[in-house]
Parts: structure tokens; sequence; C-alpha cells
């Protein structure tokens, strides 16, 4: 019997994702279509990292807004018999909550003709600012490189797989670079790169936040022996020696809380768990 | 013409060449069934894989044949001599002649078994000397790792002197498959040759660049799609099956020990490979002692040991080292190290990356 291949599941940015306007037209019996995105990525499934920033739960189902460094996907969580662990899954994040999810993408058309996509999650999984960073450094090279194809097979006018590939391009870049150029011929990549390097440096403060985190957690961790807790006041001063303004303190104990590293003893109080 | 004078695709060329290797092949067509020949040809002055797809079935390695109106063509960015029904192939049985060996050389991660014969160059290491029998009288052989900047191979070697830690080039090594992997095999006569270079071993690949066996090979990215066969394993104390039950169909009363396995798919945005590692490192990342895996001793259960390894791998990014084995339809990765990546490592591939784009 020969095997099934299985589907693989791509990484992408959900800017690729929002600007695809092309979905392969698919025979009775085919299951879901594949859509072709701006850089030429033929998929199915994708492997995404993100930020729960809304959540809407309902007895058959919930909705999940994940944002990237590039902005959000849609989740679309079904109740169903065959995977219940998925929507089990879902509905015990919380806003912040950082998560790792690859599932199917689900095209649809409005009654004006706009197309938009959801995805529905095969599986999620709760991850950390460790797993985040590494996918959004991957994905934003993933996508460098495909952008970097463009290009040279711009060069080549219509362009030309082999000679991609030559230039040391895999056979998949090669391919979704001649993909772009055929569906979306004007797309403008050198926008998308300016959104990756705009990307890449909340990456960077990103970093930055990881340091301020480790900072707050030592405060609080010092400061809550007495089992009261650590005073607001107290996170609030020691981190404005070190040039960390309120918001920051109020945004950090916010992730710090849903990440259960931390919790609010009484009010404005904290202990680390 | 001779070999040395063919530069490039041509048609209609007359060459007279040594059958250096002959093998057959059959071809894979829905619509017809039938055999083509591959191998190398050779003269005085080198050697040329070629194909037949019109061949004299008499005809064997070592004879010397001309043939007539054959052409060369680019296969795999190397050139072929191709031999079809509009060529004629004559034997030359009186003629005699010394064939150059030149072998093409390749980086580790890219060895074929297409490729019979290869030069390739890297550092020796692990170094392992058994005895064997042969025509009554004892005989060395020598297996060792050889390892470049792609990836590593293991060797045989018969009757050649090998010492670790020494970095050669080996010219004309024998590549072939065994269970999977490929491996080289030279011999007292094969060259090889010490070479002044460091390789740097520590790269981590794409998933879509490996297209082959290869051993030692580091690849970077999240598990997904863990098995339900994962976790904790009943296995035969004497065939080592896995168990069903607590005994063996073929062994009832020899007992079982408990093993840990996992299977999962590594995705790393260029691709998927399918993963496997053992006792090794699992019990490392679960944190499990040998009492832990004592049947008599554990109160582990298979469901614990599961969700133990979903809660450790799902999630986080990870670097593999292991070996990339050719399974029944695809590559299977078998996992020998594993780290989860910090940020000092996120940090390393990105430089890799970058240094990738520049």
């Amino acid at each position: 019997m020969m095997q099934r291949k299985r589907e693989t599941a791509r990484w992408i940015f959900s800017k690729e994702l929002k600007d695809t306007t092309v979905v392969e037209e698919t025979k009775e019996g085919e299951g879901r279509p594949y859509i072709i995105t701006p850089l030429g990525t033929r998929i199915k499934r994708i492997l995404l990292c993100g930020s729960v920033t809304s959540r809407n739960v309902e007895e058959n189902m919930t909705r999940l807004t994940v944002a990237d460094p590039t902005g959000s996907f849609y989740l679309s969580i079904f109740q169903s018999e065959y995977t219940p662990e998925v929507k089990a899954s879902a509905d015990t994040l919380e806003n912040n909550s950082m998560v790792l999810v690859y599932g199917r993408i689900n095209p649809f058309k409005t009654n004006e003709g706009a197309l938009y996509f959801s995805v529905n999650p095969e599986m999620i999984i709760r991850a950390d600012s460790g797993a985040l960073n590494y996918w959004s450094i991957r994905t934003a090279h993933l996508t460098r490189r495909k952008i970097y194809a463009i290009r040279e097979a711009k060069k080549n006018g219509a362009g030309d797989i082999e000679n991609l590939v030559k230039l040391g391009y895999s056979r998949d870049e090669a391919e979704s670079a001649i993909n772009s150029l055929k569906h979306y011929g004007n797309y403008n990549v050198e926008a998308f790169l300016e959104a990756l390097s705009m990307a890449e440096k909340s990456l960077v403060s990103g970093g930055k936040n990881a340091e301020v985190r480790d900072y707050i957690l030592g405060i609080i961790a010092e400061n809550s022996s007495d089992g009261k807790g650590c005073r607001y006041e107290d996170i609030v001063e020691a981190a404005s020696k070190k040039d960390i303004d309120q918001s920051t303190v109020d945004e950090v104990l916010n992730i710090l809380g849903s990440d259960g590293e931390i919790f609010e003893v009484s009010l404005k109080r904290y202990k680390v768990i | 013409m001779n070999i040395a004078e063919i530069e490039g695709e041509t048609k209609g060329i007359d060459v007279t060449v040594k059958i250096v290797s002959l093998k057959q092949a059959e071809t894979k067509k829905s619509s017809s069934q039938g055999v083509y020949y591959y191998g190398i040809l050779g003269d005085e002055t080198g050697t040329m894989p070629f194909t037949a797809w019109n061949f004299p079935t008499t005809l064997r390695q070592g004879d010397i044949v001309e043939i007539r109106n054959c052409s060369v063509g680019k296969y795999n960015d190397s050139l072929r001599i191709y031999v079809d029904s509009r060529s004629e192939v004559l034997l030359k049985p009186e003629a005699e002649m010394n064939v150059k060996r030149v072998y093409r050389n390749y980086k580790i991660k890219n060895i074929t078994p297409k490729d019979l014969y290869i030069s390739v160059e890297g550092k020796v290491s692990d170094v392992i000397k058994k005895n064997y029998e042969k025509d009554g009288s004892s005989r060395e052989v020598t297996y060792f790792t050889l390892s470049d900047d792609t990836g590593s191979i293991r060797v045989s070697s018969f009757g050649r002197e090998i010492m670790e830690g020494r970095t050669v080039k080996i010219e004309g090594a024998k590549v072939s498959e065994y269970n999977g992997r490929y491996r080289l095999t030279i011999f007292e006569n094969t060259p090889v040759i010490m070479i002044d270079k460091a390789f740097d071993t520590g790269k981590t690949y794409d998933i879509s660049d490996v297209n082959g066996p290869v051993d030692q090979i580091s690849l970077a990215g999240f598990a997904i799609a863990i098995s339900d066969r994962s976790g904790l394993l009943r296995r035969c104390n004497t065939c080592r099956k896995m168990l069903d039950d607590v005994r063996c169909p073929d062994h009832p009363d020899d007992g079982f020990f408990l093993d840990l396995f996992a299977s999962f798919i590594l995705t790393d945005g260029s691709g998927e490979m399918h993963s496997t590692c053992g006792k090794a490192v699992l019990s490392k990342l679960l944190s499990l002692g040998e009492q832990d895996l004592d049947p008599m001793k554990t109160r582990l259960t298979k469901r614990e040991v599961l969700e133990s390894l979903k809660k450790a791998l799902y999630g986080r990014p990870f670097l593999m080292k292991g070996d990339a084995v050719q399974g029944e339809n695809n590559l299977n990765y078998r996992v020998k190290e594993i780290t989860e990546l910090d940020e000092k490592g996120i940090s390393k591939l990105l430089l890799e990356m970058e240094a990738d784009l520049a």
C-alpha cells in the first residue's frame, strides 16, 4: 500500500498569510485547497508561534487571535470527538499566553469577495519566550531567503528553477520564487523586507524585555520572604533605578502572572511561585 | 575522442573505453517495463559514468568496447555518457587498456551509491580494529568514522593502516548501503593521503538539505506529533522485540525489560523529518534512573511517561545530533543527543543563518 505523504507544516508570518489572494481550485473529494502566498509558498498546513491577544470561548467553538511580530493569526477551534484535547488546550489559555500551534489553513470568501484565512489547529501547545524568539528568528530567515530568491528570479525575467538552485537556493525556495512571479508579479517584496526589519527590531527589544523580566522576578523573590509578598511600590522603585519605567513594570508583571511565574498574594503584593 | 577531451554536453561522438563497472536496473514506467545499464567507463585519460538504454547483454565488466554515436549529457551536475538505440557498441576482444581512475570529490552529506567510487576528505575518529577469518587465515579490518563539515560516515578498511585523529583524503573509496546507512570501504591499494585541513563539524543543517543517509548531523527545530507508541516500552529479554503484553509470543518464559522510546516529527520550517530516540537520550531528558526502569521497582505507567515526554518535548526549540538513516519510505533521524536551545544557542544559530545569507 502506498503511504500517504504527510503535508508539511510551513513556518510563515501572519503578514504572508494576510496578503494572500490565491487559492488553488480543488476537485470534489480533494479536501482543502492549497493556497499560494505572495512569496510563492504553496501551503495547506502551518506552524505558528505567538501570544494570545483575544479569546472567545463557546461550547462548540473557541476563537483565538494570536499575534506574531508582523500581525495576527485567527484561530478557530471546533469541538471534535476525535481531537477533544485541542479545544480543551485552547480553553485553558489566557490573554498573553504564548502558544505554538500547528494546524490547517481554512480560506473563506465573504459575499463581497474579500478573502480571509483562519487556522484550524491540530495541536496547541503552551510555549515560552525562548520558543517565540526561535520561531520568529527562524521564520524571518526563511522569509528573507524566499524574498532574495524572488529578487534573483526577477533579474532573470520569469526566472528559472535550475538557475536558482545553482545559486544555492533549495528547490522549494526556487519553486516558491517562480510561483510568486507567476501569481503576484506586482507584489512589493521590498515593503515585506521592511516589515521584516521592523519585526526583527521588536524581537531585539523583546530580548531586552527578557532581561527586565528576570530582573523584576529577582526583586520579587528577594522582597517576599516575609510571606506577605513584595509590594508593587517597591518593584517600581527598584525598577526605576535601572531606568525601567512603570508601564514596562506593569506589562512584565502581567506576563509573569499569565506565565504562572508569580501570583498576587493580596492587592498589589506579589510572590514568586 | 578520449575521456579527458570531453568538456561538455555533446552528441554523436565515438569513444573506445574499458567497462570499469557495470550494473543493470529496471525502468520504472507504468506503461512499459524494461532494463537499462549504468556504471563507469574509462580509458588512459580518465573515467566517466554512463547510462545505456541499449547495450549488448553479453558484455562484462573489464571488456573494452568501441562505442559509436553516443552522446554526453549532464546528470546530477556531472557529465555522463549516454548510449541509446542510435549508438553502436563493438567489443574489442584483443585490445588492452590501463584506465586512469579519477574520482569525483564528495562532501560526506552528498555521498550517494549512484557514484560507486569516490574521493572524500575528513578527520578520522573512533578507530576500532577487529580480526576476521578468510581462506583459513586471520586478517585484520579497521573500522573508523570519517567526518567533514557536513557529516560523518563509517569506513571499513581492509589492509590499510589508519591513525586516529588524522585528517585524510581518500581516493577511490567504495560506496555501499547497509541497513539504511551509507558506508565506505577501502582496501590495501586505496590511496589515503594525509592532508592539513580543519573541518568545522558543528554546523546546524536545514532539514531540506538532508537528502540521503548521513551520520552525526545537527538539526534544530520543534518536536511535533509525538506518536502514542512513545514512552515506556516492554521488550523481550531475548529477542528485544516490543511486547504488547508481559510475555513474548516467541520466548514466553524469558521475561522482559523496560525501555524508553520516542517517535516524533522534527520541523524547522524548511521541512520535516521523522525522528526517533531511545533510552540514552530520554532517560536524561526525563531525569529517569535505572530504578525507574526496573520492572520490579518502578511505579511509572506508560501513560505517565508519555505525558512527561510531551511536556518535555513540546513547545520548546531543541538542537539535536544524530544519524539520518534511510527507512522504507523516507529518511529517519535517529537522535543521539538533544539539548534545549537557550538564548546562547539561538544566538549561535542566528549567526549561522546570517552567514548563510551573506
